[in-house]
């Protein structure tokens, strides 16, 4: 089954490529929208409908800690899959962000077949 | 990588250059399949003034900046191969922006390398000074040869928290 994905990061460069290796990694995907912090997303996300969010961490205005806190506490975002991207390798935050509901985390810099690794995993079982 | 016993405010420069070099090489593969050749022999200093450059800090259980410089030739090389477009639909703009998110991705696999423990912060990548000087007062500098030119990175330690 497609899915609907936001890619949420203040790199443009970065979105893209993201987008890119959605492709590449065979992921099916259906629609694919952008935001550039978690403002953004937050925005995005009352107006469409994603099954999928891809966030970084370090971004401006609020960041993707930030973002997933909202996230967590919002009933209407409780079907929400929620992939990490990031250049922070610590264990520390690696376990915030599954603590506050992530499914998955991946480290840049990666390659595509990474990103497709962890889409399986966190969407198995998923009709 | 092998964790390094010594805490990284007490490495030498001739310690941190090695770690510095295994960042940019492990971003460059991956992220745009520009191959290292290991540490150049050109000195790192001041660099010209038409390098493009990205900059950033770092803030955790270290803190200090990080930046790395590159001529306009091989940023062009890089952004296209990072984009997967072709160097003559790049505009200057986003040749800029990819070296400043080549900047966060080598600070962040450096800085996982240097305490893979410790959660680091770092602030929004910037356009850097192409006039900064790149080792000396402190920092320390690594210039590494590419198979599409060069890269010169530069790290400054400053306290720990």
């Amino acid at each position: 089954m497609p899915y609907n994905v936001l890619i949420v990061d203040d790199s443009p460069g970065m979105r893209k490529v993201i987008r890119k290796m959605l492709g590449q990694s065979g992921f099916a995907t259906d629609l694919c929208v952008e935001a550039g912090d978690g403002c953004e997303a937050l925005d995005v996300l009352s107006k469409q409908p994603v099954d999928i969010v891809f966030t970084d961490i370090n971004m401006p205005n609020m960041n993707g800690e930030e973002l997933m806190e909202k996230i967590s506490v919002s009933p209407e975002y409780k079907h929400l899959l929620v992939l990490v991207v990031s250049t922070d390798r610590s264990e520390e935050r690696m376990q915030r962000m599954l603590a506050l509901g992530a499914k998955g985390y991946v480290t840049k810099p990666f390659v595509p077949r990474t990103l497709g690794y962890a889409l399986t995993k966190m969407t198995a079982g998923r009709a | 990588m092998e964790t390094t016993e010594l805490k990284p405010t007490e490495l030498k420069p001739t310690e941190l250059k090695p770690i510095m070099e295994l960042a940019v090489a492990e971003v460059l593969e991956a992220m745009c399949f520009i191959s290292s050749e290991g540490e150049s022999p050109e000195a790192a200093g001041q660099y010209p003034p038409d390098w493009i450059c990205g900059e950033l800090d770092f803030a955790g259980n270290l803190s200090g900046s990080f930046g790395i410089a590159v001529p306009p030739a091989t940023g062009a090389t890089i952004a296209a191969n990072f984009l997967g477009e072709d160097e003559c639909d790049l505009s200057e703009e986003q040749t800029m922006e990819v070296i400043c998110e080549l900047t966060n991705m080598v600070a962040g696999t450096l800085l996982a390398n240097l305490d893979s423990r410790s959660a680091f912060t770092l602030s929004p990548p910037r356009p850097g000074h192409s006039a900064a000087r790149a080792a000396g007062d402190g920092r320390t500098g690594c210039t590494v040869a590419l198979d599409e030119g060069l890269i010169a990175t530069w790290l400054e330690i400053r306290d720990r928290a």
